[in-house]
């Protein structure tokens, strides 16, 4: 890091930092922000532009290389995603591009740096506390995985993906997320072209020279930058091959060595990292499993993009706050004993709402009856928890691949005052008490008072009809 | 009621009419709660104690071991005073790189005078903070150098055996009179010395370029020539570059060989920030 002192040292003897672009434009480059293997993102005297310019003069027959590709992928359908593509081309004195990139973030590289930090420093987890908790990173994740499903849908895969060129929101309260570096966006393909990737988060096959990027590639790099980011660990060095000869750590990152968790084969077990219990749910473990248990060999068992994302989506779902006021303030995952793992808190009752999530399916003749006499209800595994902050029902249920699409049909708020269950405009849900046997159809904002909140069951239908669709169950 | 809200009723009875709702870390509801303070300080106290139980893995160590020419010949023509600046931003550039996959470690041994000494013992480049100006004088103590520098990238303590392969650089304008051949030959056969990435820059006509091409191995990187003071500059940065791209995107199975840029051109960018 520069400081001002060597700023002000360094300003009498600079020499030239204003490049152009096809227009004509100049651009006075300011400071670095990233390094990459070809090429050095820099910001401008323009906010919100950054230029991205090649690491050698323009002659240089890597730098064409890597232009020929960058002018390809600025004629890529790119609308619509949080990638900061090409605006226009950087002529002289050297070669690049312009992209635009929102104020305010900072490579992921940032917050794990700081939360790693402080726990070298003594500090413990509260470096990964300050830097926004499971909640934000689960977002983070979430959004992540939605830019990359979407390019993929377009038959496209994103190649050198790092915590460097994942740029996220700073500050605590928001969650951004935009890829930088796009400029080794490919065509999926098993073979031959781009094989760039950075260390540490380059697919085993990429790195035995086998394959060339796809989205099952992509898949391993957001698995790795997922894990590291939640558990604070790499998962494939563990004590084996930390604290091995660094030659083995070149072997393993090739796949030759089982993952940290590896369900059959303990030899590379870790005595570092945060407790997966602690930062990653059941659902969450079963996709790192796939990705590096079996995806380790055999790419095709990793999780899609899409899975992903709806792994990271159902766990935010699971999240409660500790404390109103009296509590340590992290994010962790709903458990029964409503005790917060990071401080030890006992939650109050009222501040959380567990809710089960069933497809109620009239017309099949399913044995199960589990709420109401003649009813038939089919349980799925998918849960949420309702906190002091909004929830959002949909058309399909969080932690399905599908919920991302689907339209909101009725959202939740939890305060002091009780339950507020307000429908979508134009839609209806209904309210059926286990109790009184009772329906109430709801076309308007309807409290349960906190009054009456006594253990009751309930379920909210997410429709007005007798056809198949969707409900909630929950205690009140 | 909870904690906190305990803590408010105090502080608003005795300090103030109205407050603003304060959490229990926020220092001004902290110190005006009284005899709640210890209570308070003993939470977090187990917080921080359970919070301990949790490790992360330190970063690889990868070190970079240089061995630099500080004969009197050296005060000719600025060469000492780049040679410094050059090392002053090369110790920067690594302490500014990322530690997530390595911690970069620099040694610096110089040798000028009757022997070889230890500048700068071996240290992890963000925790340098300053690297005292070397002084030029007296002989080309080479052998001794190379003595010096076995001993430190074999020694088991400073070097632990997970550490990546070192980085050994080598910098000399003249040809050493010392015994220099077999200090050479054994660092060069050393477990370690072997698998190093060995880089070396001749300064000037005078340098030993024979004897400085048996050290350095990288054959897509040859012995640099330095004509000029600017020259050492461009040297370090290149090694800098080298050392850091390790971290950085890659092809599979590239080394990372010494890229020395062209002479700037004057129209050509300064992205030294």
């Amino acid at each position: 890091m520069t400081t001002n002192k060597d700023k002000n040292n360094k300003a009498g003897r600079h020499g030239n930092r204003v490049v152009h672009d096809r227009q004509g434009t100049a651009y006075e480059l300011t400071g670095k922000l990233s390094e990459g293997g070809q090429g050095i993102v820099c910001q401008t005297q323009f906010n919100n532009v950054l230029v991205k310019i090649g690491r050698h003069p323009a002659n240089d027959p890597h730098t064409k290389a890597w232009f020929d590709h960058m002018q390809w992928v600025s004629r890529l359908p790119l609308e619509e995603l949080r990638i900061a593509r090409p605006q226009t081309l950087i002529v002289r004195p050297r070669l690049g591009y312009v992209m635009e990139l929102m104020d305010g973030l900072v490579p992921l590289t940032r917050l794990l740096e700081e939360s790693i930090a402080a726990m070298h420093d003594g500090r413990g987890l509260q470096g990964f506390i300050d830097s926004g908790g499971l909640a934000k990173r689960l977002r983070l994740l979430e959004g992540l995985c939605s830019t990359l499903a979407t390019l993929h849908g377009r038959g496209l895969a994103y190649g050198d993906l790092s915590p460097g060129n994942i740029f996220v929101s700073r500050s605590k309260e928001h969650a951004e997320v935009w890829l930088i570096d796009c400029d080794n966006i490919s065509l999926l393909s098993r073979e031959g072209g781009q094989k760039i990737y950075t260390p540490g988060y380059g697919a085993p096959e990429i790195l035995r020279g086998e394959s060339g990027i796809n989205s099952l590639t992509d898949s391993w790099s957001v698995g790795v930058i997922a894990f590291e980011f939640l558990a604070l660990l790499h998962p494939l060095k563990g004590d084996f091959v930390n604290d091995g000869a660094s030659d083995d750590e070149t072997s393993a990152l090739m796949g030759g060595v089982p993952w940290v968790d590896d369900l059959d084969d303990d030899s590379n077990r870790s005595s570092t990292g945060l407790p997966r219990d602690l930062v990653l749910t059941k659902e969450l473990q079963g996709l790192f499993q796939r990705c590096f248990g079996a995806g380790r060999v055999d790419a095709g068992a990793r999780p899609t993009l899409a899975e992903w994302r709806a792994g990271f989506e159902a766990a935010a779902a699971m999240l409660m706050i500790c404390g109103d006021g009296d509590g340590c303030g992290s994010s962790f995952y709903y458990n029964r004993a409503r005790k917060c793992p990071f401080c030890d808190r006992i939650q109050d009752e009222s501040a959380h709402l567990l809710m089960s999530h069933y497809v109620y399916a009239p017309l099949s003749e399913l044995e199960k009856a589990e709420f109401g006499d003649q009813s038939p209800w089919i349980a799925t595994d998918e849960r949420m928890v309702c906190g002091r902050e909004t929830v959002e029902l949909r058309g399909a249920p969080v932690g399905s691949v599908l919920y991302a699409e689907s339209a909101p049909v009725c959202s939740l708020t939890l305060d002091d005052a009780g339950l507020h269950i307000e429908p979508a405009l134009g839609k209806r849900v209904a309210l059926q008490s286990q109790r009184t046997r009772e329906t109430r159809i709801l076309d308007r904002k309807k409290r349960l008072n906190a009054e009456i909140r006594r253990g009751d069951y309930y379920m909210l239908h997410l429709s007005d009809s007798e056809g198949m669709h969707d409900a909630w169950r929950f205690k009140w | 009621m909870g904690f906190a809200k305990y803590q408010e009723d105090n502080f608003s009875r005795y300090y103030a009419a109205s407050i603003v709702r304060g959490r229990e870390h926020d220092p001004f509801v902290g110190s005006g709660a009284g005899a709640e303070e210890t209570k308070d300080t003993k939470i977090m106290q187990e917080n921080a104690s359970k919070l301990k139980d949790f490790t992360v893995a330190e970063a690889r160590p990868l070190p970079v071991i240089v061995m630099a020419d500080v004969s009197a010949s050296m005060t000719v023509g600025g060469k000492i005073e780049a040679l410094n600046l050059a090392l002053k931003d090369m110790v920067a550039g690594f302490a500014a790189e990322s530690r997530l996959r390595a911690e970069i470690q620099v040694g610096l041994i110089t040798f000028g005078g009757e022997r070889a000494r230890v500048h700068l013992p071996l240290a992890p480049a963000h925790k340098i903070s300053e690297v005292s100006p070397l002084r030029a004088a007296g002989r080309t103590p080479m052998g001794s150098a190379f003595e010096e520098a076995r001993r430190l990238i074999e020694d088991k303590d400073m070097i632990p055996s997970r550490a990546y392969r070192p980085v050994l650089v080598l910098v000399s304008d003249g040809l050493p009179n010392d015994d220099w051949e077999q200090p050479l030959d054994a660092l060069c056969k050393s477990e370690r010395g072997q698998k190093a990435t060995r880089f070396a820059m001749a300064i000037g006509a005078d340098a030993d370029v024979e004897m400085l091409r048996r050290f350095a191995n990288d054959p897509e990187s040859p012995v640099f020539k330095a004509h000029e003071a600017r020259d050492i500059h461009r040297f370090f940065r290149a090694v800098t570059m080298s050392v850091t791209s390790r971290s950085r995107s890659t092809a599979p199975n590239s080394n990372a060989p010494l890229v020395l840029a062209d002479i700037p051109e004057d129209d050509d960018l300064d992205l030294d920030f």
